[in-house]
């Protein structure tokens, strides 16, 4: 039987799995780049690929927020209708109806706000979180929605 | 005109129906493995994407005792050395534990089994033919980390 909370979980892997392949790909350029600045083309540069590889968690931070928060703003709509709240309200809403353990709502917002620093560059510094604890907490967040809406 | 990498190609059309047997056939011994240890099962449909046999659903299937839930996921349906990969995660936090290869007409699972060396990555792991007991060791050792 198809489940819509599964496949958003999968969506939500599938970034992690993505970065994986990304990482591999950017140490091995670096790696490459270091005994042969030849293999850098199209006006790339090292410096780039430097930065590139030194922004990526980040860059995939904002990304598996972005499928999880997708995925819970397509229950909301359908579980309470049109115009879901904010970001933050919405995880709090969604934590109380389903009874979901403060701490793992509790991960799920050092995520959204992690995400909004690197987004906004708010002058309030949010503690880094690493993918695979972002992982990890957005799943068990989401694991507690129904399993299909 | 049909092309020759077409997902309708009869060629094609039987590799996917060969990978799809593949799997389900996996997900019904794991399912009736799991079942007979004393766990529930439940059957998730999956949807692959495969740049051959194009756009194909497999079942996938969760396994579950008291609060302890690992997922059988098909994950593609070839890779370097394998006809088949299928991965197992711990839920709900989606954590990787072990990874099925079809290697040799037989799935191969790759775990770090406790008396086996430690290694980097799964993949890396010692592999054991995937049998009722293998996949009790690895249920056993789920359940175990739970408690």
């Amino acid at each position: 039987m198809p489940a819509k909370q599964f496949a958003w979980l999968q969506r939500i892997k599938d970034v992690e799995r993505e970065h994986a392949a990304m990482r591999l790909a950017a140490d091995r350029l670096l790696q490459d780049a270091a005994r042969d600045p030849s293999v850098l083309t199209r006006d790339v540069r090292m410096r780039d690929v430097d930065h590139a590889a030194g922004n990526l968690e980040g860059t995939y931070i904002v990304r598996i927020f972005a499928e999880f928060e997708t995925g819970v703003r397509n229950y909301w709509v359908a579980a309470r209708g049109p115009e879901p709240p904010k970001t933050r309200d919405l995880l709090e809403s969604i934590a109380a109806r389903r009874g979901i353990p403060h701490d793992v709502l509790a991960v799920a917002h050092s995520v959204r706000m992690y995400r909004n620093n690197l987004v906004h560059e708010r002058e309030e510094a949010a503690d880094a979180v690493a993918l695979a604890v972002a992982r990890s907490g957005l799943c068990k967040f989401f694991a507690r929605l129904p399993l299909d809406w | 005109m049909v092309s020759a990498n077409s997902s309708n190609n009869p060629a094609n059309s039987k590799v996917r129906e060969d990978w799809v047997g593949r799997v389900t056939t996996l997900v019904q011994d794991v399912e009736n493995w799991a079942g007979e240890l004393g766990w529930s099962t439940r059957r998730i449909d999956k949807q692959l994407d495969d740049s051959q046999i194009g756009s194909h659903t497999v079942p996938a299937l969760l396994v579950q005792e008291g609060p302890v839930r690992v997922f059988v996921e098909p994950i593609a349906r070839s890779a370097p050395g394998a006809e088949g990969v299928v991965d197992l995660y711990l839920m709900p936090a989606y954590d990787d534990i072990a990874s099925l290869y079809f290697v040799d007409g037989q799935w191969q699972v790759h775990y770090m089994f406790p008396e086996s060396p430690t290694v980097a990555t799964i993949r890396d792991a010692e592999s054991k033919p995937l049998t009722k007991e293998t996949l009790q060791q690895v249920l056993d050792a789920m359940s175990a980390n739970a408690g």
